[in-house]
């Protein structure tokens, strides 16, 4: 079970201000996450490692050829921005 | 330099790979140059992008592996280290955790505990009220080295890291450059009074951005840590970083919980395996590495320990020094070697050209020698013919042709010169007669300006002599 703690780590490495009553709810919709996740514990997994969560037995490579993709279209989603840069609230 | 205690230290040593791409997408893995230039879905971490593996990077992460020694993982797992900083747009970085690529190592005594693969960050730049972000080295492929904590001063742990460079530049996995940030180092360090103690408590040292500064901010950790230890204190565990202004290293805030990375394995990326064929494959594109190779040009070629040292600096210098002595001969070793390391590797650090970049061929720099050790040029026509050949790139049989420089050791035509100066110089033949055989440095001169410095001296000196002779 996740407390009001748990809460307010998480909330601090995220770097997220949370109220009081957001702390409450997040507090509940995480428990009620996690005992769902619980019903997993009900299954056989003890062949199943937990190393290979794919599904896919190996990794498929690409080859090493480079392509450009046009920076216009991803700054186009940056919410702030000058030129070439993407903006951010000034950190340190 | 601490007679009272007892230091370990451990390196953890980041290299950027050399590759066409980045790790996980195809942007071009180039440092510098314009920001966002070489950004896309994946390394910006759009929502839904995938992360795709460069198989380069395999390549060059289990040479530069093999190259110190390391036992390659045929299975090992990529993971997701996460931490909310605007460097890094996905909120974690990728990199392998509990199965890295490759373990238990060593290069010259000192042991490698991991080597493993994983992803650079974007770059910060901090302006008045905001900060830039800069994500064309986001995603970049990085190798990190790590050692045991064996090592037990701050000039062995500079020695570890300048052969660990020679050595992968030697590999070609990267140009380990530390001022251009393609190779990155932190130091751990830590302090203890007997050998049978635990390990002291460590600090981690950061912003070491040359070897010289590795050494410097251990030496001078040592000096701080030993005097809180020796007035009863304790070392406390934090990052220091060092500055380069004060040379000193300077605690950074503790950020509480700044290291609960919890980490998992990446469910976009499933386990990276290895073959042994593969492995065996890249095994023969490991180079003759620099100790072997600096032994070889001593026994082989007869080199001074000293010169070997020099030419095998470099693999691209040992390269060239080779391939041009299959044009000059190797009885021709010791004036070929003189001739690469002090007039190329001259010209080259004057210019500040890489050998790589060297404007002459080796096989042009082989006959240059060969025509100097046949007698067929001087040494001063030598080096005018090479400034030649560095300006333009011409063969200098191309030049001697072309400029008419080739040396004159027919008889009949010094005859002919000399007898013109001693017809033309009475007053010095009649010094000469008269027992003053100093002035007949003076004809010497005279006949080689007749010949524009082509006449062989050797043979104008003899030839002026026989000839005075029969004045008599
Ligand atoms: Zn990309």
């Amino acid at each position: 079970m996740m407390d009001k703690k748990d809460i307010e780590r998480i909330a601090h490495l995220a770097q997220l201000k949370l109220s009081e009553e957001e702390k409450t709810i997040f507090t509940d919709q995480l428990n009620e996450v996690f005992n769902h996740i619980n019903t997993f514990g009900e299954l056989d997994t003890v062949d199943i490692s937990t190393q290979e969560p794919t599904g896919i037995d190996k990794l498929l490579p690409r080859e090493d050829i480079p392509r450009e993709f046009s920076r216009e279209k991803i700054m186009a989603n940056a919410p702030d921005k000058d030129e070439d840069s993407f903006r951010v609230k000034k950190v340190l | 330099m601490s007679p009272d205690y007892i230091v370990t230290i451990g390196l953890e040593v980041h290299v950027h790979l050399d590759t066409k791409t980045k790790l996980f997408c195809s942007c071009p893995n180039i440092t510098g140059g314009e920001p966002n230039t070489r950004i896309c879905p994946v390394c910006t971490g759009q929502p839904g992008a995938l992360p795709v593996f460069n198989e380069r990077v395999l390549f060059q992460a289990v040479l530069a592996a093999l190259a110190i020694n390391c036992r390659i993982n045929h299975r090992s797992i990529f993971a997701r280290k996460q931490y909310f900083y605007p460097d890094m747009p996905t909120n974690y970085q990728i990199t392998q955790h509990e199965l890295p690529i490759a373990e238990k190592g060593h290069l010259g005594g000192t042991g490698i505990n991991r080597l493993h693969i994983e992803e650079d960050a974007g770059k910060l730049i901090h302006t008045g009220g905001s900060s830039l972000v800069d994500l064309n080295r986001a995603s970049a492929p990085l190798i990190e080295i790590v050692t045991e904590p064996e090592i037990t001063s701050p000039q062995e742990a500079g020695d570890f890291l300048r052969n660990l460079r020679q050595i992968l530049r030697y590999a070609g996995v990267s140009d380990c450059d530390m001022e251009k940030g393609s190779m990155r180092c932190d130091a751990n360090i830590s302090l203890r009074k007997n050998q049978d103690d635990p390990l002291g408590v460590k600090s981690e040292l950061k912003n070491l951005n040359s070897f010289r500064s590795v050494e410097m901010a251990l030496d001078y950790e040592i000096l701080r840590q030993s005097e809180i230890l020796s007035s009863g204190g304790e070392v406390i565990q934090e990052t220091r970083l060092w500055d380069e202004d004060s040379l000193r290293t300077k605690g950074m805030r503790t950020k509480e919980e700044s290291d609960d990375y919890r980490f998992f394995s990446d469910p976009d990326l499933p386990p990276l395996l290895v073959g042994e064929d593969f492995v065996e494959e890249v095994a023969t594109y490991l180079p003759e590495m620099p100790d072997a190779r600096k032994n070889r040009f001593v026994t082989e070629f007869g080199l001074s320990e000293y010169d070997a040292g020099v030419l095998t600096q470099e693999k691209d210098t040992a390269d060239y020094f080779e391939e041009a002595l299959k044009v000059c001969g190797l009885k021709q070793s010791k004036m070929l070697a003189s001739w690469l390391s002090v007039e190329v590797a001259g010209q080259l650090n004057a210019l500040g050209v890489s050998m790589s970049d060297n404007p002459v061929k080796p096989a042009h720099l082989g006959s240059l020698v060969r025509e100097i050790s046949q007698g067929n040029v001087s040494g001063t026509m030598a080096k005018d013919i090479f400034a030649e050949m560095f300006e333009t790139g011409f063969s200098p049989e191309n030049i001697i042709e072309k400029k008419g420089l080739k040396q004159i050791n027919s008889e009949d035509e010094i005859n002919a010169f000399c007898e013109k100066v001693l017809k033309d110089n009475p007053d010095l033949v009649e010094k000469y007669l008269d027992g003053k055989h100093g002035v007949l440095g003076a004809m010497v001169g005279q006949v080689m300006k007749e010949s524009r410095g082509q006449a062989n001296p050797k043979k104008v000196n003899e030839t002026l002599r026989r000839l005075i002779e029969k004045f008599q």
